[in-house]
């Protein structure tokens, strides 16, 4: 029932807010957009701009393949959309905490733990459906103005919903920034330095079977036999991290004085 | 508080034994005299199994190599495509590469031999493992150790896939001449080779010097001594040779030597087939083909082989 309650309160104080609009247009932006960029727009630029250009080299700088479509939008999700995202929803614990509404729930004797898990129920529900309809559109319509290239729609299904679990692994780090910093601005900064950094840290000792960043690793190879050991390990750490950063939340919050934000 | 606390430690705990359950699940360990091979299986069908064995280089189970970037996945994809039509597979990392290489003295690997060895001891294991019959399935080198091994124990049914036609210092040469002059010491070393003679010091700027280390000059002449061709001649099992149009490794004149050996039925040459068995037309697409695991095996490659094993079956 309590959090019945808390998931309710979440998807109106999303749907007010329009995060949930923010998070579905970051993402679909590049889904119908990426395609018909590569398709119609990039060579028409390059080719006003460098007119002696071979047409083989210009296909080497281009996308001229649905995989390589599907993967610039992943790219796409990854560096672009997550910085909007984590920006729109900085202040899905961050402001409820500056602006004193967190003691709410409190004290009509809500937990904190509750209020976390609420939190990251459905701002991930959101995200991961949004990367996985974004990855089936983006399938389908760079199939539709290229060609069909993937055996099935099964690796864009996959990279959809791996990208989206590194998405959820955001919004963690976004609810547990959120509590340490207090304010919105600096907590989406934070999340950034710690998203960003998880794939550097992954591509700089070459150990993203050991990380989160995995997950992308898998998702942008649209494998046609994924290595489900890969990913299994990936997902193991990005699960864990996930219940780390919960719980650190709620240790965070349990230690502050809400009143004073 | 402390519950927060033990939640964290338990969630930390779960993810490492993940990653240490995910380092040996799965595997079947086959131990042989310097080290351990680990395979994995695949299909639940007792009856029969296609026993992949990988080409040559540090090539894993899966068809990957550790010296290439990327994966291609190609013998994973096999596997998975047979055991669609419900035919069971064993795949085995060799002893240069994948898991079983942690086992081995690498710098002892000096003969062919101790490869068929290998393959001998996964065949005998199958056998204790309850499989009725077992079909191997060479791919490019794998293609001569599979025909040695199955010589040593005998199996029910054997294909080659891309598999070389020639003793190994024909392709070898036609290989290197592609790309370097007649007169270039890795051509002589080759020649050295033929003569039995082993070239001293071997150095160089890397590229195709580096490949031939005195450890790889000892491998090749032990492994230069066997005709492919003529040996699968001599073989009295049912056989299945597939070539690929788009080799760029193992041409069609390696596969029209093993194809000639034996009944026009037994081989096949799939056109735009590539050496790792992916459908390519662009010379853009045989070289991703290589790196980019999104590439499936080429669409005539799976119908022959189900066709093959149904026929032992």
């Amino acid at each position: 029932m309590e959090i019945k309650t808390l998931l309710k309160k979440e998807l109106l104080d999303g749907v007010r807010n329009y995060r949930f609009i923010i998070i579905f247009a970051a993402v679909f932006f590049f889904a119908i957009l990426d395609p018909v960029l590569n398709k119609l727009v990039l060579p028409e630029v390059l080719r006003s701009q460098f007119p002696d250009m071979p047409e083989a080299l210009m296909n080497e700088m281009l996308f001229t393949t649905q995989v390589a479509n599907i993967r610039g939008f992943l790219g796409n999700v990854y560096q672009l959309s997550s910085l909007i995202i984590a920006f729109s929803i900085s202040g899905i614990m961050a402001q409820e905490i500056s602006e004193k509404t967190l003691i709410f729930p409190v004290c009509t004797g809500k937990s904190f733990a509750s209020i976390v898990a609420a939190k990251l129920f459905v701002y991930g529900s959101c995200v991961i459906t949004a990367t996985t309809l974004g990855a089936m559109i983006n399938y389908f319509y760079a199939g539709v103005l290229f060609e069909f290239g993937l055996p099935s729609a099964i690796p864009a299904l996959r990279a959809g919903l791996l990208n989206g679990t590194y998405m959820i692994y955001m919004v963690a780090i976004l609810i547990f920034m959120g509590a340490l910093a207090r304010k919105a601005i600096p907590a989406g900064l934070l999340t950034l330095l710690l998203y960003y950094g998880t794939r550097l840290i992954g591509d700089l000792f070459n150990i993203h079977n050991y990380l989160p960043s995995g997950l992308l690793i898998e998702a942008e190879l649209l494998a046609a036999a994924p290595s489900l050991s890969f990913i299994a390990g990936s997902l193991a750490t990005t699960v864990a991290l996930i219940i780390i950063l919960s719980s650190l939340t709620v240790v965070r919050l349990s230690s502050l004085e809400l009143t004073r934000g | 508080m402390k519950k927060h606390y033990l939640i964290m430690a338990a969630a930390a705990l779960i993810a490492v034994t993940v990653h240490i359950y995910i380092g040996f699940a799965g595997y079947h360990k086959i131990t042989v005299e310097d080290g351990t091979l680990y395979g994995r299986a695949m299909g639940n069908d007792k009856e029969l199994v296609v026993l992949l064995i990988a080409g040559s280089g540090p090539t894993d189970m899966d068809g990957n190599s550790v010296i290439l970037p990327g994966r291609n996945d190609s013998l994973l994809l096999i596997a998975r495509e047979l055991a669609k039509e419900g035919i069971s597979t064993f795949r085995y990392d060799k002893r240069a590469a994948g898991k079983s290489a942690e086992t081995f003295d690498l710098e002892n690997i000096t003969d062919i031999e101790a490869l068929i060895g290998d393959c001998v001891a996964v065949i005998e294991y199958l056998k204790d493992q309850g499989y009725k019959k077992i079909v191997l399935a060479g791919h490019s080198k794998g293609s001569l150790i599979g025909m040695l091994a199955a010589i040593e124990s005998p199996v029910d049914g054997f294909i080659s896939l891309a598999g070389t036609g020639n003793p190994i210092d024909i392709t070898l040469e036609k290989q290197l001449l592609a790309q370097l002059p007649e007169d270039s010491s890795e051509i002589q070393i080759l020649r050295n080779l033929r003569n039995g003679e082993l070239t001293l010091p071997v150095s160089g700027d890397g590229g195709e010097l580096n490949f031939f280390t005195l450890n790889n000059q000892k491998f090749i002449l032990s492994w230069m001594q066997y005709d492919p061709a003529e040996i699968l001649a001599g073989m009295k099992i049912p056989v299945l040779i597939i070539g690929g149009e788009a080799d760029i490794q193992v041409d069609r004149e390696d596969f029209e030597a093993l194809a000639k050996v034996r009944e026009p039925h037994e081989s096949i040459f799939i056109e735009d087939m590539n050496h790792i068995l992916k459908e390519v037309t662009t010379q853009k697409a045989q070289e991703e083909s290589y790196y980019d695991p999104s590439f499936p095996l080429h669409g005539e490659l799976i119908p022959p082989i189900v066709e093959f094993v149904a026929a032992i079956r």
